[in-house]
């Protein structure tokens, strides 16, 4: 057994760039393979309208947020974030839109509209400052009314 | 030929006793050292292990931690629309640099380092085991 061991060392000692590249090769494949399988097994939920109220507001601490957009306000819109918490979005003259990677106005935001929203968490918790707002899809489930869904008005 | 000496019992009784052997304190001592350094080896590299299976460990919680955010989804917004990457980039590194789970980076980093480090020892202190089993071999 000793001798074995002794051989063993022996001929990694005699091969040690084979075993050097061998393990740095096995160390880059385990740390990909493992960045994959964490990235495939962590399915975030993707942001969509559910019928019950809304119970949390989100605290934003991001510069870009996705989300889906469940109502409209005077100033802003009102959407529901993947952790399913409420943001409030508050938009000004200086937001931009996209919509499918092109400039776009305000009317491309309609409710069930998957966005991700970039700009600036607000002072005030639950609420942020849009700088832009790019259009990424429209879910397919029915939008309930904002009211329906406990929204504060 | 006596009942009590059979042939093998003269042959034995004829040949030369071996002659101690000058070097055997020295190889003795040589040969212990070979065992003890690949015990020692032996250890380390069960310690190398370790590390080597805790680098795809770390690396799913920062593959989990980063799916979990919405840094997937602004990349592909960032390689799709250039002109928005361009206009807003300074909140788009700014929520990316949020998104990653910097906790988890580091320690990977320091695992990796620890790794690299361990195995370049173990490889280079091959070089005495295998000098010893020449040097024993003789």
């Amino acid at each position: 057994m000793t001798d074995r061991l002794i051989r063993g060392w022996g001929w990694v000692g005699v091969h040690r760039f084979l075993v050097g590249w061998a393990v740095a090769m096995l160390g880059l494949v385990a740390f990909s393979g493992g960045i994959a399988f964490g990235a495939a097994r962590e399915t975030a939920p993707s942001p969509a309208l559910r019928p019950g109220p809304v119970e949390t507001v989100a605290r934003v601490q991001s510069t870009a947020v996705e989300a889906v957009v469940i109502g409209r306000r005077p100033n802003g819109w009102v959407v529901r974030t993947r952790t399913d918490e409420l943001l409030i979005v508050r938009t000004s003259d200086a937001t931009t839109y996209r919509l499918k990677n092109k400039p776009a106005d305000a009317n491309a935001v309609r409710r069930g509209a998957k966005v991700l929203i970039l700009g600036r968490p607000a002072p005030r918790e639950g609420v942020m400052i849009a700088r832009v707002i790019a259009v990424r899809g429209q879910i397919r489930n029915p939008v309930a009314p904002p009211e329906a869904i406990g929204l504060p008005r | 030929m006596d009942d009590e000496h059979d042939d093998l019992d003269l042959l034995f009784a004829r040949a030369a006793p071996p002659a101690p052997a000058t070097d055997f304190g020295p190889q003795a001592r040589v040969r212990l050292r070979a065992i003890r350094g690949a015990r020692r080896l032996t250890l380390l590299a069960l310690v190398d292990l370790i590390a080597l299976a805790l680098l795809p460990l770390l690396a799913f919680l920062i593959g989990a931690e980063v799916a979990a955010s919405d840094a997937w989804s602004l990349l592909r917004l960032a390689f799709e629309d250039r002109a928005l990457a361009i206009g807003a980039r300074d909140e788009i590194v700014r929520a990316l640099v949020l998104a990653v789970p910097w906790r988890f980076v580091l320690l990977a980093s320091l695992n990796a380092l620890f790794l690299l480090a361990l195995t370049s020892y173990l490889l280079r202190a091959t070089d005495a085991v295998d000098a010893m089993r020449m040097r024993t071999a003789r």
